[in-house]
């Protein structure tokens, strides 16, 4: 089996089982049922966010929800797991930048 | 306890599950409640594979399971909650949930906690760039969209799920350059000290012989006693440096090795997610054969405070078939303590799942003491390297605390914000963890852990505005 890497996702018109949603300005196709992650990660995006003292990249490590490196802004709401929320049709997903957890809200 | 009350079960993987099954067959009421919006956790969450295949056989086995479980839950009276996080816990039986930005305070006199493990990720220079992930991130974006999240691999820690996810990897077509073991399969059956739990499982050695006959047959270049030093790049992965190392974990510069690939892989074992279980007021324990911290229980499941119980890799590490009787085994221990079976059928039922677990807690202590980061890893820690992610708390930040004789997780938190970011210290405890133990000698018994504090998990403050008032 190959799985999609960095190609996006093909256009699949006849099944309407894609979709598209917006990342930093630019179109992301994803798949129904694709968390944000997934279809940012079939287009090769990785870098999600930078941080708020180094300003340095990071991109996901756990995957499961857990260590929060891979928030998102996504319809103007701060600090959402890409890796753990479904992608829907027409989102906004920036890459905002992250308050410290304990003043902000989430 | 009255027999009807409800049980509350939070975690719906395999030791949930069988839990849940269990009560429900016993006439005990309970929610199942999970964070994600699928059943069976981490576990029976798996990709397709080649059909025809070995591997293909094994997962069809593994989603046959999976829906086995899935219709009789939903034929059970079990009530399901997905998407639903349980956040908090207040005295004196309240959970507090949230699910779609709306708050739930959850009546809950009886609580099983299966709330599964995370995996256990290791410090070392340039383990922040982005496509440094973990082997089961990478696993579960295979899974769950189908997508590779790079183009060439390297995998370095330990552990069979290393080799298995290095073998789908290959499978779902990817690149994998290395394979980075800083065990070596061979290690436990080196000495007799395992032999008799390795024996007792021959289904798992023929698991393992056959990821690594797969990734021989795909040319993946197998590193054993090599260990990952450094990963680089600039603003992503690019390089990963690797080298042998001795047993105290001294690399051996001579064979240092830069490898090319845009996504490095850890995996270093698991670690039990115990949060819920410590804000409710239940004890924990250490050992190392279960894998570190984990809620302390006796011989029935039963955790500390009275009501509650504890299931699965949160009663220490084990794997799948070991939750799963831990699970049925809380189960019973629950009917048994309302009154709903009597001692016989108690021990009658209990008996052959107590042999299981004895059987799958043997076993696991190869997994959590062999194949796991020793404190010794510690050693790759630079005094620029990043030990709390979320803070950006650097090494150096923490040696000034040690030498102001902070010996503690929850020292170091008040001193340097280590563990105070939004993943409340889940990932950099393992990491301080091993730091105290090998840099300043401090046990981990003494180090403990981080206070958990309420919100377990981050809860937006508009949905805090949902609580009824007579809960706020």
């Amino acid at each position: 089996m190959g799985a999609r890497v960095g190609d996006g996702y093909p256009e699949d018109p006849a099944h309407e089982s894609t979709f598209t949603f917006s990342w930093n300005g630019q179109e992301i196709r994803a798949h129904r049922g694709a968390t944000i992650l997934g279809a940012l990660l079939a287009s090769g995006h990785r870098v999600l966010r930078t941080t708020r003292i180094a300003g340095e990249p990071r991109g996901p490590l756990c995957g499961i929800g857990v260590c929060y490196e891979c928030l998102v802004t996504v319809d103007g709401k701060p600090n959402r797991r890409a890796c753990v929320t479904a992608a829907k049709p027409g989102m906004v997903v920036t890459s905002g930048a992250v308050a410290r957890a304990d003043r902000t809200e989430s | 306890m009255a027999p009807n009350q409800v049980v509350t079960i939070v975690g719906a993987g395999p030791a949930g599950i069988a839990a849940a099954l269990t009560l429900a067959e016993y006439g005990v009421p309970a929610i199942l409640i999970d964070e994600a919006e699928h059943i069976g956790g981490q576990y029976y969450k798996h990709f397709g594979v080649a059909p025809g295949s070995s591997r293909g056989r094994e997962l069809d086995q593994l989603r046959q399971q999976g829906r086995e479980r899935l219709t009789a839950l939903e034929r059970s009276p079990v009530e399901v909650r997905l998407g639903t996080t349980v956040w908090g816990f207040f005295e004196p039986n309240r959970l507090a949930l949230v699910a779609d930005d709306q708050v739930e305070v959850l009546e809950a006199p009886s609580v099983l906690i299966a709330t599964g493990a995370i995996e256990r990720v290791a410090a070392f220079p340039g383990w922040t760039l982005p496509g440094v992930m973990t082997a089961g991130a990478a696993q579960r974006v295979l899974s769950h969209d189908g997508v590779l999240p790079g183009r060439r691999f390297v995998l370095a820690g330990t552990g069979p799920l290393l080799l298995a996810i290095a073998t789908q990897i290959v499978e779902a077509g990817g690149d994998v350059a290395a394979v980075v073991d800083c065990v070596g399969l061979t290690a436990p059956v080196r000495g007799l000290r395992y032999a008799q739990a390795v024996v007792g499982q021959p289904r798992r050695l023929r698991q393992w012989a056959e990821y690594r006959r797969a990734l021989r047959r795909a040319g993946v270049p197998y590193f054993h006693d090599y260990t990952v030093v450094e990963a680089r790049g600039e603003g992503e992965l690019r390089e990963v440096v690797i080298a042998g190392k001795d047993a105290e974990w001294n690399i051996r510069p001579e064979t240092r090795q830069v490898l090319e690939a845009d996504t490095l892989c850890v995996h270093f074992g698991f670690t039990a997610s115990t949060e819920l279980a410590q804000v409710a007021g239940c004890a924990l324990a250490f050992a190392r054969e279960r894998g570190g911290w984990y809620v302390a229980h006796d011989d029935g499941m039963r955790a500390s405070l009275p009501g509650f119980y504890v299931a699965g890799q949160v009663s220490g590490i084990g794997g799948a078939d070991l939750a799963e009787a831990t699970g049925a085994l809380a189960g019973l221990t629950i009917a048994y303590d309302r009154g709903v079976i009597s001692a016989e059928v108690y021990h009658r039922e209990t008996r052959p799942l107590r042999r299981t677990i004895r059987q799958g807690r043997a076993f696991a202590r190869i997994l959590n003491e062999v194949y796991t980061a020793p404190a010794a890893i510690a050693r790759l820690v630079e005094p620029t390297t990043v030990l709390c992610r979320c803070e950006e708390v650097a090494s150096s930040q923490v040696d000034q605390a040690v030498s102001a004789g902070v010996t503690t997780l929850n020292g170091l938190k008040r001193r340097t914000r280590c563990g105070m970011g939004f993943c409340q210290g889940r990932i950099c405890s393992q990491v301080l963890g091993a730091y105290l133990e090998h840099r300043c000698g401090v046990a981990p018994e003494e180090a403990g852990v981080f206070n958990a504090r309420v919100p377990l998990k981050p809860v937006p403050l508009g949905a805090l505005a949902t609580i009824p008032d007579d809960e706020a």
